[in-house]
């Protein structure tokens, strides 16, 4: 596998909420807004390429491997709670009211299986650099999925984008012109799941769709 | 024993490591977090004062004491400079009609009261809404002086709640004494 393809695979093939289905529970919890995802999605970015980077790195050493193996999970852990305090420091200095939007999710990064499960099924198997590459298209892949859906909720929940801070699109006009209301259902954690599988059984029906065609072409060949 | 020994040692040394490493990076965030802090707490007590706004946040150190009683926190607000306290808030809570009847009150140096607000209550709707538009005449007022007051005009069924914001009062007045040291 190649740099780009280790980069690309995160995005659709592998993407680690839409196909492996990992941590969802902090991602439905926060994309009421897709203020809300895109500052997950940055937290999680750097917490998983460090902690990727950094594992990848304390592995490649034959003589550290040995001494850490035994308790390679513990140190998993306190790398990655590290890297999570340190996002959740510089965010409550730097971006308080994006601190308080994410609340408990933040310090949850930790437990977030797709960094941990990231760190023992890629960072430490493979180089530092190639790690690094795997955790920012992992990281990316989980942006877009959040992306996605809280695109999905905001605009049916509340009729508007909240890009960052006071920058939101009012898409209110639309909602005007069909004469209907915003359903406010979506903001909520029954909205959450709703989106979510209708998002999901979207991306399955273009998978078979797409699969069929490939097997229909084979077989006129 | 000894595989668990290593094993322990390795985890230790991460932990330091990694311990030093939140430490550094405490140091440069925590006085921006405390500045922030401060800051949201100054803009919610300015709201309380009307002659708040010549004074810049940076003057200011917010000191919170948590208090026994009816009285349960005080913010002292002492200048940086010379560190004399200029306004102190007190957060004071009187039994009323259904609830507590939660006030905000702010008394200065010389112990007049120079604003407060009804941070929160659940007395009966309809009824209770009446105390949000009865001037209690208290700013600009000694705070130990507020103890004469005893009762605000109203109607019978406010009554209870009234009581209850005039009993804030009260309560304040003991409090500044002990706090600003003037005699009752």
């Amino acid at each position: 596998m190649n740099q780009k393809e280790n980069f690309f695979k995160g995005f659709m093939k592998e993407n680690p909420l839409f196909v492996s289905v990992l941590g969802m529970c902090p991602s439905l919890a926060v994309t009421t807004k897709v203020e809300n995802a895109i500052g997950m999605g940055i937290a999680v970015f750097f917490v998983l390429t460090l902690s990727n980077f950094i594992i990848s790195l304390l592995m490649s050493s034959k003589r550290l491997r040995e001494l850490i193996k035994p308790v390679r999970i513990p140190v998993y852990i306190i790398v990655i709670a590290s890297l999570v305090t340190i996002v959740e420091m510089v965010m409550h200095a730097y971006l308080e009211p994006l601190y308080q939007s994410l609340g408990v999710f933040i310090p949850l990064i930790v437990v977030n299986c797709i960094i941990l499960g990231r760190a023992e099924a890629f960072a430490s198997q493979n180089k530092p650099l190639d790690s690094a590459v795997d955790g920012m298209g992992m990281a990316l892949g989980f942006t877009m999925a959040l992306l996605i859906i809280s695109l999905f909720r905001e605009i049916l929940g509340t009729g508007t984008i909240t890009i960052w801070g006071s920058l939101a699109i009012d898409l209110g006009f639309i909602f005007d012109f069909l004469k209907i209301t915003p359903i406010n259902m979506f903001v909520k954690p029954v909205g959450a799941f709703l989106s979510f599988a209708f998002i999901l059984a979207t991306i399955t029906a273009i998978k078979i769709h797409r699969d069929n065609k490939k097997t229909a072409e084979v077989s006129k060949q | 024993m000894k595989k668990g020994l290593v094993s322990g040692l390795v985890l230790l040394s991460f932990g330091i490591v990694c311990g030093l490493l939140l430490a550094l990076v405490n140091h440069f965030t925590a006085p921006i977090i405390k500045a922030n802090e401060d800051r949201v707490k100054y803009e919610l007590l300015g709201t309380i004062l009307t002659d708040f706004d010549d004074r810049e946040v940076v003057d200011f150190e917010i000191v919170e004491l948590e208090l026994e009683g009816r009285v349960d926190k005080a913010y002292f607000l002492n200048d940086k400079d010379s560190g004399e306290t200029v306004y102190v808030f007190y957060s004071v809570s009187a039994t009323g009609w259904q609830s507590d009847i939660v006030m905000m009150i702010a008394v200065d140096q010389d112990m007049i009261v120079k604003g407060y607000t009804i941070v929160s209550e659940n007395d009966t709707a309809g009824v209770v809404e009446y105390i949000y538009t009865v001037d209690f005449q208290m700013e600009g007022r000694l705070a130990t002086d507020v103890i004469d007051v005893d009762e605000v005009s109203a109607a019978t069924t406010a009554k209870v709640s009234l009581g209850a914001c005039i009993q804030c009062f009260h309560y304040v007045s003991e409090r500044v004494v002990i706090d600003l040291g003037g005699d009752e």
